[in-house]
């Protein structure tokens, strides 16, 4: 087994340890940040997206996935500055005003970050002009929100017509997700996209990311 | 009051779903009420001044609503844990309000004790109740809940990887806890079933793996079940989320007699009572969501409907799938109670006087 198979086995196995001691030794044996990432951790979060989706996996697997991701990250990530290598793109994510639940928004940022995407998370509770604020400041090329109840999905279509009002509509897509969203909820909003997971949710920008690609 | 004078409460008739029987006459059941609803039931004997009143007042409402039985808490296990307040926030997240994070922390946590409970307050209520009626005890949370309330959800999921002996010994103080609670419950006569209220899922998954289920948290409710049953009386299952991988164990090892919480993005009530019938007995089931954004006619349509599905083989209770918030309207809500009036007069229900 090459160590970049040890590394994508020690995120896919969940074992953070191990994937730390992984990505010193093959930094140490000069393989560099951008093989690291594109060869262990992306397929190995991959991986567990997709074992998740199976029902294989469940969220405490992930989150200790994601930490192991972290550890390799924390290790390769000034290296991917310094070496001028590009993240997929960028996302500024958030839990929509008014609600306060975050942990469907963070395991779509773990998996979005394992996927090799940087990610902005502005955290919970987030309303229609901190939203416009991080575009502005950040550029995303995706913006992602999230709401658990009803009765705060009914505030994502404030944040689309804020963005649309502020001039940005068009620099940036826009996802939801959350327990009471729907595809068709979605479309009726005037949302780019709608994942009802967080693998689901890598798969979705991917896809766009071609779409634009081919376009 | 809301019911007709000749549907009068009568345990009995929950008991015959509860044992997965037709039932003479549409059985209702609900787990809570919304303050504006209990309002809407009770008119002018509305009261909720006390903790006493407020107990009243719930009975009051489930007797006009046409229910056989009164839901009730006896207050005091509390698991404490630290309040993040958003005056306009309409949820709070399961990473809130952790205290224990370490072995330190666990071992300096006030655990609350039973003693706070005061359980005479089955008794001295029950005189509100109707004489055919009976109290159905549920906890403040769950064993599941309650330990991620004082240890975070988050830090859950990673303190089962990397401290299990903690987990264990955490698991095991809340888990005595309600043990101890439902024991005390059932002592009461006047109790004639359990709700064991614990969410264990969210819409795809368990929140934590049935692995980790089995070895945590289902041990304690085989055996209040098992106590439950050892007192003549039932119990039932309170659970939201997906249950597909711990359904087995719902019925087979923990055995419970009834689940509540059906949603229709998970399981429609219709295809889970298409799968349990027989085995479980499925209550309430009218998606919150359908709820509160249908008509009131498409509603009494709907739960005529899965009256008439469970006629023969029984087993079927009809109510929400979670509970009546005060945001779903009072027609509403309203109507599915009709429904269930309507039914013995409509599609010949045994007691039909035609």
């Amino acid at each position: 087994m090459t160590l970049i198979e040890k590394l994508k086995n020690a995120i896919i196995d969940v074992q953070p340890k191990k994937a730390e001691e992984t990505t010193h030794e093959l930094l140490t044996q000069g393989v560099g940040a951008a093989e690291i990432l594109n060869q262990a951790l992306i397929p190995g979060m991959d991986e567990v997206g997709r074992l998740f989706k199976e029902g294989e996996y469940y969220v405490p697997e992930v989150l200790v996935a994601a930490k192991a991701m972290n550890a390799t990250l924390s290790l390769i990530e000034p290296l991917l500055v310094q070496g001028g290598v590009p993240r997929r793109g960028k996302i500024v994510i958030g839990t929509i005003e008014g609600d306060l639940h975050d942990i469907g928004k963070n395991l779509v940022s773990m998996m979005l970050k394992g996927a090799g995407y940087a990610i902005i998370d502005l955290g919970v509770d987030v309303n229609a002009n901190q939203f416009v604020e991080a575009i502005q400041n950040e550029q995303p090329d995706y913006v992602a929100i999230s709401a658990l109840l009803t009765s705060t999905m009914v505030n994502i279509p404030h944040v689309i017509q804020s963005i649309r009002t502020a001039g940005l509509r068009n620099r940036v897509r826009v996802l939801v997700g959350g327990a009471p969203l729907t595809q068709a909820y979605a479309e009726e909003i005037g949302a780019d996209g709608y994942a009802p997971d967080a693998s689901e949710a890598v798969s979705l920008v991917r896809q766009m990311d071609q779409a634009r690609a081919g376009t | 009051m809301f019911r007709s004078q000749n549907r009068e409460p009568d345990f009995e008739n929950l008991k015959q779903v509860l044992q997965k029987k037709a039932p003479p006459r549409a059985v209702l059941f609900e787990f809570l009420l919304g303050e504006n609803k209990e309002k809407r039931l009770t008119g002018t004997e509305f009261r909720s001044s006390s903790e006493f009143d407020r107990v009243v007042t719930t009975i009051k409402a489930f007797d006009s609503g046409g229910y056989d039985f009164a839901p009730i808490i006896v207050r005091g296990l509390v698991f404490e844990r630290k309040s993040h307040f958003v005056s306009h926030a309409l949820t709070k997240s399961l990473n809130e309000g952790s205290v224990i994070t370490d072995r330190q922390s666990f071992e300096n946590y006030a655990w609350p004790e039973i003693e706070n409970c005061d359980f005479s307050i089955i008794s001295k209520a029950a005189s509100y109740l109707h004489p055919k009626a009976k109290f159905i005890p549920f906890s403040h949370d769950g064993i599941l809940e309650n330990v991620i309330g004082i240890v975070g959800y988050e830090r859950l999921c990673l303190m089962l990887y990397e401290d299990e002996p903690l987990v264990s010994a955490i698991f095991f103080e809340v888990g005595k806890r309600i043990h101890s609670y439902f024991k005390a419950c059932l002592s009461y006569p006047e109790v004639g079933a359990v709700i064991l209220n614990d969410d264990w899922g969210f819409n795809t998954h368990t929140l934590i793996s049935p692995k980790a289920l089995r070895k945590y948290v289902f041990p304690w409710y085989k055996e209040i079940v098992v106590m439950t049953h050892d007192n003549g009386k039932y119990a039932i299952l309170h659970s939201c989320g997906r249950y597909d991988a711990i359904i087995e164990d719902i019925i087979g090892d923990m055995r419970f007699d009834a689940r509540h919480s059906y949603e229709d993005g998970i399981t429609p009530v219709e295809a889970a009572y298409e799968a349990l019938k027989g085995r479980l007995a499925v209550l309430g089931g009218m998606d919150v969501g359908f709820m509160a954004r249908s008509g009131a006619e498409e509603i009494y349509e709907r739960s005529t409907r899965m009256l008439r599905r469970s006629a023969g083989l029984g087993g079927y209770a009809l109510g929400s799938g979670n509970s009546i918030p005060d945001y779903i309207p009072d027609e509403n809500y309203l109507a599915m109670l009709q429904a269930a009036f309507d039914w013995e007069n409509r599609e010949g229900g045994r007691d039909d006087p035609n």
